[in-house]
């Protein structure tokens, strides 16, 4: 390894003056676009600990996420910005028969590798658009992203070091620390037979590439089809527990509304909670922001995304009369069911304003609420998202 | 022509982006764009309490006007819950700052 943070000293290096910024269509939505290490321009959210949001364009690049343009978000400020990876371990301990210190060349030639396409999405992506507003990260929809993660499933590892009868639980560590010892590190836990299907895994590539450092270099949990809070980065102790863990990020945060809508009466609370699963189901439109301009009466194809947590999508509905009637898109490649899915359709719009809407339901019925639905986190907002053109 | 500024950081995404053989990665992360809170009443104590573990922009993105007495409960969940090191008496202190620069109680229109 080149020692080039010796070369230039302690100096921050890479101070760029954003010149350009996005407005997010909320109050106190001005982001600037910040080139971080290994990262395009991404709109900011905060500098320390660094939170990046994907511009919403870079999805309709790609069906795949660019590394470059995955989103950042970590939740305590001491984060590795320098890990030497020889001497990285990943600490497998607690109800097992043999505890394990595995390092990135153990993972990648001691085990069979799996490999799949899989969406991360912030419990909060689109929590700027929460009304009423709720504090957090104001996020717009960009706190997501999709890639192909290559890695060792997380059972191979558990069944290496051996499960003591009993076991419950398995809490995630990594990397990052808070500031302060009176904070709560950032710890994450998966119930045993969770842990167990074949699918958690340690990832050590994405894309083909080596993990950024923000997206949590060199190994970080894979949970398909669950909120980003899981994925834990930089990950270096899994935790065998034969009871339920009771830290912080468990117990009191990341948790929602225990009823099948996870909402409750705009600016109420609820009255129990669980922790935050699966994603519901979403659809966007990619190639048409909102306020765009459109030729009328000419045909013209419109795209997008859909995904959910992980049963597949089915269907993906489209309407360009503001939701009088509906048609079905034409599905792209299914690169899985943890995927983004592709859908295009055409349109022959009218001279005017139209209010586009898409709804995506997926292989066990679920879909989009027509109007949002609310909780105190902001979490999983899932709308039927318009987006109003003009044709002309 | 690039700054001198550009090309290091160029060089440093460069060598960041070292491949998988490297046997460590480091990263440079950009300087704080607002390592200050904006100017209002105690801003020193604002400074010396609430940079210890995040940047400003954690207070300048949140929902405009929001009444003191949501600053407040914001300030009490970063003592109680986050474990910041803030006495009780400066609770109140906080939320006023917050409430008059960032809340419903600002005068001068936001940046």
């Amino acid at each position: 390894m080149l020692g080039h943070g010796g070369m230039f000293g302690s100096a921050p290096l890479a101070a760029l003056a954003a010149d350009r910024v996005v407005d997010l269509p909320f109050g106190n939505g001005t982001r600037a676009l910040v080139k971080y290490p290994q990262k395009r321009p991404l709109l900011l959210l905060t500098a320390r600990p660094p939170q990046l949001e994907t511009p919403f364009a870079v999805f309709d690049e790609s069906i795949i996420t660019p590394n470059d343009a995955f989103f950042v978000r970590y939740h305590l400020a001491g984060i590795p910005t320098r890990i030497d990876t020889a001497k990285y371990r990943i600490a497998v301990q607690g109800k097992v028969t043999t505890p394990l210190s595995l390092g990135v060349e153990d993972l990648k030639n001691n085990f069979e590798p799996i490999e799949y396409v899989a969406v991360n999405q912030c419990s909060g992506n689109s929590r700027g658009f929460s009304e009423p507003r709720v504090a957090g990260g104001q996020l717009a929809n960009g706190a997501m992203g999709n890639a192909r993660w290559k890695g060792v499933p997380l059972k191979a590892v558990l069944e290496k070091a051996g499960v003591q009868a009993g076991a419950k639980q398995v809490s995630f560590n990594g990397l990052d620390t808070p500031v302060l010892p009176t904070t709560p590190d950032f710890v994450k836990a998966l119930d045993l037979d969770h842990a167990l299907d074949g699918e958690v895994m340690l990832a050590y590539a994405m894309n083909g590439n080596d993990l950024p450092m923000l997206n949590g270099y060199p190994v970080r949990l894979i949970v398909p089809g669950h909120y980003g809070t899981y994925w834990v980065k930089h990950l270096s102790e899994i935790t065998i527990l034969d009871e339920t863990f009771d830290g912080f990020w468990m117990k009191s945060a990341y948790r929602i509304p225990a009823n099948a809508c996870a909402c409750v009466e705009p600016g109420t609370a609820p009255a129990k909670t669980v922790p935050i699963g699966r994603f519901d189901v979403r659809s966007f439109i990619t190639n048409l922001a909102d306020g765009a301009k459109v030729k009328a009466n000419q045909a013209q194809t419109v795209r997008g995304i859909a995904f959910d947590g992980g049963y597949g999508i089915r269907e993906v509905l489209f309407s360009d009369d503001g939701g009088a009637n509906w048609r079905a898109a034409k599905l792209g490649e299914d690169l899985g069911k943890y995927s983004f899915r592709a859908w295009t359709i055409e349109t022959t719009l009218a001279p005017g304003a139209h209010a586009l809407q898409v709804r995506a339901l997926n292989r066990i019925g679920a879909s989009q609420p027509l109007a949002p639905l609310w909780n105190p986190p902001g979490y999983m907002r899932n709308v039927v998202e318009t987006t109003h053109v003009v044709a002309a | 022509m690039p700054t001198l500024h550009q090309v290091i950081v160029i060089a440093t995404a460069m060598l960041a982006a070292t491949p998988a053989s490297a046997a460590a990665l480091k990263i440079d992360l950009p300087r704080e764009s607002a390592p200050s809170y904006r100017p209002g009443p105690n801003l020193e104590l604002v400074n010396a309490r609430c940079l210890i573990c995040h940047s400003s922009d954690y207070a300048a993105m949140q929902p405009p006007n929001w009444p003191r007495k949501t600053w407040e409960a914001e300030v009490t969940k970063m003592k109680k819950v986050y474990g910041a090191p803030i006495a009780d008496e400066e609770i109140p202190t906080l939320a006023d700052y917050f409430a008059k620069t960032y809340g419903n109680e600002s005068i001068t229109p936001k940046p």
